[in-house]
Parts: C-alpha cells; sequence; structure tokens
C-alpha cells in the first residue's frame, strides 16, 4: 500500500522476511494458521475447536467464530480462505467441514459431516472445497450450488477408475491458476492430477490426467508456487521433493483438456539428523524460495532454501520450541508458524528502519561524508518570473483522484478491495458491563 | 483562474451545490464539527457535550449526549455509520454507538482533542491533540496502541485514505505536513511550504489535511486561506486554490471547512469556506472556480464541511447547519 511507496526500497523489495516481531500468544493451543488473501486477518485453528480470526493491524483478535452455535468441537485441522476473503473453511477432528460467512461470524454458514475425522480442506472457489478425510481412498468434492441448498458431495475419482493399490488420500491440493486441476497425494505415495467441470460440477465429468507413484511413503504435503509452475511434495520419508510442474492444454471436442506432467529439480534432506520435515510453502510468483519447519524437538527455526539452486540462504530464527503449520502471506510479507508446545503463533516479517531524513524534508540520508561541491547555479537568486513559471508547469499536469493503484510495490494485485469483518459492538458491551461491575 | 464577477449569471447555470434544507438553524450554542454518515443517511452535529443525529430522509433529530466535561471538538463516523466518535476540549475521546450508547472512554491525552479518525477496517481510531501528539486506540478494548509525537505545535487535522489505511496524514500549527506509519508509527514524509523559514511572521499554520479517494493526493488547507494539493509521494504542489479577491494575507482563525466532492460522472470539486460564512467551489482539475455561496451562513465563520455521496452538509459557528445537494 501507499506506506511501501514511501520506504526505502531495499528494505520494501527484500524477498522474504528475516526478523522474528510478533508473538500471538493465543489462549488456547494453534493447530494451524492461515492469512486471509490480502494479509489484513490471520485465522488460526485450536485444539479445542475454536478458530479464532487476529487483526492484523492492532495484532489483536477480532472475532471467533461460532460463538453463537456450529463451532467445531474437536481439534481444527485446517482453515482456507476464499479469495475475496469473505468466507473460510475449516475442517475438524469431529468430523465436520464447516463453512463460514465473515458477515455474521457468530453463526456457522453451512457444515457438512463425513464418516470420519477431517485430515486438510482446500478452497478452489469460495463455494468449492477440497476435503481430506481420513481413511478414505479419495479426496471429496463439497459444492455449495445453491445458497439454500446444503452441500453436494462427491468423491474425487474418475469413474472406473482403479485405485485399489493407492492407499488412502492424505493431502490435496488445487493449481493455484488452472482452478479446474486438483493434485492428490495418497498414503503409497502415489500423486494423481484430477481434472474437474467446475460449470457442471458432475461427478462422471472427473478426469485423471496424472497418476504416478513417486514415493514409498505417506505424502505428507502438496504446494505448487503460485505461478503453477513448480510443485514441491513433502513425504514420510524426511524427503521434500521439488519439481518442474507442466500443465498443456489439449484442446479437443467438448472443451479443452489438461495433461500434466512433473521433472525433478531437487530433493532436500536433513543429511544429519535425519529429521521429517512438518509443513513447507513455497515464495511469491515462480517459488523462488522454499521454506519449512522441521519435526522433533531439536529444531526451532523454520529452513529457508533457494529453489533453483537447491541451497539453504536463510534460517529464519526466534521461536524456542518446534513449529508446525506455516503460512506466508505476499501483501504483507510476513511468515506466521505455531508452536507444538505452548501453541503460540510466531510471525517473521521485514523491518525497515525509521528514516530520520524523513522529518525534514530537506535533510538526506548519506552513507558516508561527502566532499561539498558547490554546484554552478546552486546559489543564484531565482527570478519570480523563472519560479513563478516553474510553478504554473507543474499545476498543468493531468491528475486524477479517484482511480485507485491496481497493484502495490511489490507486484500484488489490489485492485480488489479487501473484505472488512464486522465489528463486534455487542461483545464490546458486555466487555463494559464486567468492567463496570468490577469496579 | 476565472473572474467571478464576470461570469456570474453563468455560474447560476453552471451551480454544482444546490441548497436543501436547513437542519439546524443558528442556535448560539458551541458547535464545532458536523459530519455525513459514510452511508449518507445521517447528519451528526455536535453542541457543547451533546451530539445531534439527524436523519436526512425523514428530516428528524435525535438527541445522544456524551460523558465529555467540556466542549466537543470534532466529531468523526465509523466506516460502518453505526458509531460516532468525539474529541473534547476534556482531554478524552468518546465512542458512541447511536443505538446502545457509549462504548469507550479513551483518555490519554493531556491537552484537547483536536482531530480524530478512523482506520478502513474500524477497529482503530486516531486522535490528534493540542499535546503535539498523535495516538492511536484499539476500539475493541479501549486501549492506546501508539503514540506518533513528531510535531512541535498543536496537530489539529489528521486523516487516513478510506480504501488504504497504511499511511496518516497530519498538519500542525507548526506548519508541516507528515505522513506516518501507521503500523510502525514511524514519519515517512514531511511536506511544506516554507522550506527556508523565510517568512518574516513565522510559518503558516497548517489547519485542515484531506485525502482524494484514490489515495494519491493530500489535500492541504493553511490558516491563510489557501488550498493546495500535494502530489505527496514527490513532494509537489499539482494545484493551487485561492480565494477570490483575496488580499494577499488572510489570516483565518479557524480552519473554516474544507471537503472533497466527487459528483457521478463529472470532475472532482473542492469546497472551502472562510471566516465570513461564504464557501467557494472549485473544479479540481481546471482550477476554475466554479460556484461561490456567500447566501448561508451569513456573518459567522464556517466551521466544518462534510460530503457524502451527493450530499453536502456545512456548519457555522453560530450553530446553524445546511444541507446541499450536489448535481
Amino acid at each position: 500500500m501507499a506506506n511501501l511507496l514511501l520506504q526505502d526500497p531495499f528494505g520494501v523489495l527484500k524477498e522474504y522476511p528475516e526478523k522474528l516481531t510478533h508473538t500471538l500468544e493465543v489462549p488456547v493451543a494453534a493447530v494451524c494458521v492461515k492469512f486471509s488473501p490480502r494479509g489484513d486477518y490471520l485465522a488460526v485453528g485450536c485444539s479445542n475447536g475454536a478458530i479464532i480470526i487476529y487483526d492484523m493491524d492492532s495484532l489483536k483478535p477480532i472475532a471467533m467464530l461460532g460463538t453463537h452455535s456450529g463451532a467445531h468441537t474437536r481439534s481444527v485441522q485446517s482453515v482456507c480462505w476464499s479469495n475475496d476473503g469473505r468466507y473460510l473453511w475449516s475442517s475438524g477432528r469431529d468430523w465436520y467441514a464447516k463453512l463460514w460467512d465473515m458477515t455474521q461470524p457468530t453463526k456457522c454458514f453451512q457444515q457438512y459431516k463425513f464418516d470420519g475425522p477431517l485430515w486438510s480442506c482446500h478452497v478452489v472457489r469460495w463455494n468449492v472445497c477440497i476435503v481430506t478425510v481420513v481413511e478414505e481412498p479419495t479426496a471429496y468434492v463439497l459444492t455449495l450450488t445453491d445458497r439454500q441448498n446444503a452441500f453436494h458431495c462427491f468423491p474425487l475419482l474418475e469413474q472406473d477408475q482403479d485405485i485399489s493399490g493407492h492407499g488412502y488420500t492424505l493431502v490435496a491440493c488445487p493449481h493455484p491458476t488452472i482452478e479446474s486441476i486438483i493434485i492428490t497425494g495418497t498414503s503409497k505415495g502415489w500423486i494423481n492430477a484430477f481434472q474437474l467441470d467446475l460449470e457442471s460440477g458432475f461427478e462422471d465429468k472427473i478426469r485423471c490426467c496424472y497418476e504416478e507413484k513417486i514415493a514409498n511413503a505417506n505424502i505428507k504435503q502438496i504446494i505448487i508456487s503460485p505461478s503453477g509452475t513448480r510443485i514441491a511434495i513433502n513425504g514420510s520419508d524426511r524427503t521434500i521433493r521439488q519439481y518442474q510442474l507442466i500443465v498443456e492444454d489439449n484442446e479437443s471436442e467438448g472443451g479443452s483438456s489438461h495433461s500434466v506432467s512433473i521433472e525433478l529439480e531437487h530433493k532436500y534432506q536433513d543429511i544429519i539428523n535425519r529429521l521429517q520435515w512438518n509443513t513447507i510453502f513455497f515464495s511469491n510468483h515462480s517459488g523462488e524460495y522454499l521454506v519449512a519447519s522441521a519435526h522433533g524437538s531439536s529444531a526451532h527455526d523454520l529452513y529457508l532454501w533457494e529453489t533453483s539452486s537447491g541451497s539453504l540462504v536463510r534460517v529464519l530464527e526466534g521461536a524456542d520450541e518446534e513449529l508446525l503449520d506455516i503460512d506466508w502471506n505476499f501483501y504483507s510479507m510476513r511468515i506466521a508458524s505455531n508452536g507444538f508446545e505452548s501453541g503460540w503463533v510466531y510471525m517473521w516479517s521485514i523491518v525497515i528502519p525509521p528514516k530520520w531524513s524523513a522529518l525534514a524534508p530537506d535533510f538526506e540520508e548519506v552513507e558516508e561524508n561527502i566532499d561539498y561541491q558547490e554546484k554552478e547555479n546552486e546559489f543564484d537568486i531565482m527570478d519570480d518570473d523563472n519560479n513563478l513559471q516553474a510553478m504554473t508547469e507543474a499545476e498543468e499536469i493531468a491528475i486524477d483522484l479517484c482511480t485507485p493503484e491496481k497493484y502495490d510495490v511489490r507486484g500484488n494485485d489490489i485492485s480488489m478491495p479487501s473484505f472488512v469483518i464486522p465489528i463486534d459492538y455487542e461483545g464490546v458491551i458486555i466487555q463494559q458491563h464486567w468492567a463496570h461491575q468490577e469496579q | 483562474m476565472c473572474d467571478l464577477d464576470s461570469v456570474s449569471d453563468l455560474t447560476l447555470t453552471l451551480r454544482m451545490l444546490q441548497f436543501d434544507k436547513q437542519v439546524l438553524p443558528a442556535s448560539g450554542k458551541i458547535s464545532t464539527s458536523c459530519q455525513i454518515s459514510p452511508d449518507g443517511e445521517l447528519i451528526a452535529i455536535c453542541q457543547n457535550t451533546d451530539m445531534l443525529v439527524y436523519e436526512i430522509s425523514s428530516s428528524k433529530m435525535m438527541k445522544l449526549t456524551t460523558t465529555h466535561k467540556e466542549c466537543i471538538n470534532c466529531l468523526c463516523w465509523s466506516p460502518d455509520s453505526k458509531c460516532i466518535a468525539s474529541g473534547s476540549e476534556d482531554f478524552t475521546v468518546e465512542i458512541t454507538h447511536i443505538i446502545y450508547g457509549r462504548i469507550r472512554r479513551l483518555m490519554g491525552h493531556t491537552a484537547p482533542v483536536i482531530s480524530i479518525c478512523y482506520n478502513n477496517k474500524g477497529n482503530i481510531l486516531c486522535s490528534s491533540s493540542m499535546d503535539e501528539s498523535i495516538k492511536e486506540w484499539h476500539v475493541l478494548s479501549g486501549t492506546a496502541l501508539k503514540t506518533m509525537s513528531a510535531h512541535s505545535d498543536a496537530v489539529v487535522s489528521i486523516d487516513i485514505p478510506k480504501f488504504d489505511s497504511s499511511i496518516l496524514s497530519s498538519g500542525s500549527y507548526d506548519g508541516l505536513i507528515r505522513i506516518f506509519d501507521t503500523e510502525s508509527g514511524h514519519c515517512l514524509k514531511t511536506l511544506t511550504y516554507d522550506k527556508d523559514w523565510i517568512a518574516e511572521d513565522g510559518v503558516v499554520p497548517i489547519s485542515t489535511v484531506k485525502f482524494s479517494r484514490n489515495g494519491k493526493f493530500l489535500l492541504v488547507k493553511s490558516l491563510d486561506n489557501v488550498v493546495k494539493l500535494w502530489e505527496y509521494t514527490r513532494g509537489t504542489v499539482v494545484r493551487t486554490f485561492l480565494w477570490p479577491h483575496q488580499e494577499t494575507k488572510a489570516k483565518l482563525k479557524y480552519n473554516c471547512g474544507l471537503e472533497l466532492i466527487y459528483p457521478q460522472g463529472k470532475d472532482p470539486l473542492v469546497i472551502s469556506g472562510n471566516d465570513s460564512g461564504s464557501m467557494c467551489v472549485w473544479n479540481v482539475y481546471s482550477k476554475n472556480l466554479v460556484q461561490k455561496i456567500d447566501e448561508k451562513h451569513r456573518n459567522s465563520p464556517l466551521i466544518s464541511i462534510s460530503a457524502s455521496y451527493d450530499k453536502v452538509a456545512t456548519l457555522s459557528l453560530n450553530g446553524e447547519c445546511n444541507l446541499f445537494r450536489v448535481h
């Protein structure tokens, strides 16, 4: 936003946050964290089923979901925002997937009960979500076609496809730029790519466009870079495999069909300690960096690799415990991660030191002393006429007071206004009442 | 700039602002601020320590009392049009919900509060004071988040762009206009008319700052009754609006109101008042004076102008409040 325009450009354009700046002491142990698309809120899913929304301007909670009705009754496994920041999906160990409308955070908007605890949910559109369920061979597509209607749920599987040797589907990842493509991973190391027909949404239109066994281990997580060109797969064999992701669009009769292929680029392993990786996350655009949290009580940091060379470039320090989930927002350039023992949320940001010259318009900060050389016309007394002319010229340029900026300094799209969660005045009144009675 | 007298007949037909109705007659009570709600439905006017809320569609008036000990200096609507924040001479700020009543009382300033504004989410309120500081308050908890002290005189006006709460502008009697980062509290930029401090009788105090709708420009009024539009990222003045037939050195005692209006499908307008109750309306792009309104608020200084959609409310120091419509 506009503050970035006025700050030191070298500071603003740093590619990753470096310093632990904030710790949110969440009252209930946090299990999963997710920034709203524009980075102005953070949703924290907790071990007791609570979902707390933190405001990132004040770093204080602004809403708790389901305080009137419909909250999860067991640990929240994952949360995911819709693109406009108005809806939030959540999946819990209480067998429910829930959809929340932030215009009314106190009530659950819609929910759906599965036959077992849920692993994760991934938003494709605000009303379409991919859910993975414990001990189910496939992932499920959950759609809300009509606002009045209940959910429509069907397995993510091509008709008559044989997946008997694949094990259980544990994770899913929608393609960030082609929303009809979903990639899933199973407990026996299989990677599947499916193509959905989002317009009709019927089960029989699902097509499997890729399937391969890449490891002899559980697939723990799949991530795709925001540009859709890189994919990384975290397996329980202590290895992160990074691939180039190639999606080809084959125009054919009856619409386009995609073919998916992957090419191995790097493998990341901790050779000395043989640690597993809890969570991985790509940086913006083509995913030039990959950040990961390590499993086990000995590792307290986030590791950041450069993906083109595969070399470790940074260790994000500051948390004194094992870290679990990771989310990286590219608008606010913050990384959030939750601690295993305390259940708090740690945030790393870019710190830009204050510019003292900003306080006095005529001063300029210099790195070292400069030998002063007077310029030829520096102290010439300017003609009033000349001055006036320069001023008049400045006042003739075309200006526009209405059209907002489309992109921020970092190249993020800001053309859509971000959704604002309404203020809970009733909550403030109750608080006031308590404070009054204590007096 | 076109001379008004020669086009006075023309301006009648090109009139931009049309008088709609009188909201409140002159009362003699101290009224320093009128604000139209962001949804354009209500007008809030302060009167001593009370607030009057006027519903435009029904012409009904409602009175809201506060617990301020002294007069209210400034009002500000929350972005959802549900609360009014008031800054007072008694150093405090109060937030009053129009249905639930008082929600918060914010104490911390050590001098009268002169200007307040909300961020776009409505969860943070900023206030500026004669104590030379700007404070950020968390509305839900009622706590002060940070204090920004970078001025050397009363900070009389602050503003935050409607769709971008990352920055805050401030205008002070020390003659400086500063832009702050609302997240870190650091000063990011300073704008001033008089870089070399060469004016004989000291600096020109700033009276009002106001961001353009897209947040790229800053409209500034100073107590010499000159209005300037700054492109603040580059630090240059891109438009100057001078009061017609004004002697070179006018000195206003009050801020006399300043507002930007965005008529649909037309160029934006600047409206500014003076201490004899007159208002001038300029086209922002061409700098042409398009209207001068003298017949309302006669002989009482204009003190507040507020616009929302096609409605403009004006208030003079004697308590008279009028509603205009933009055509």
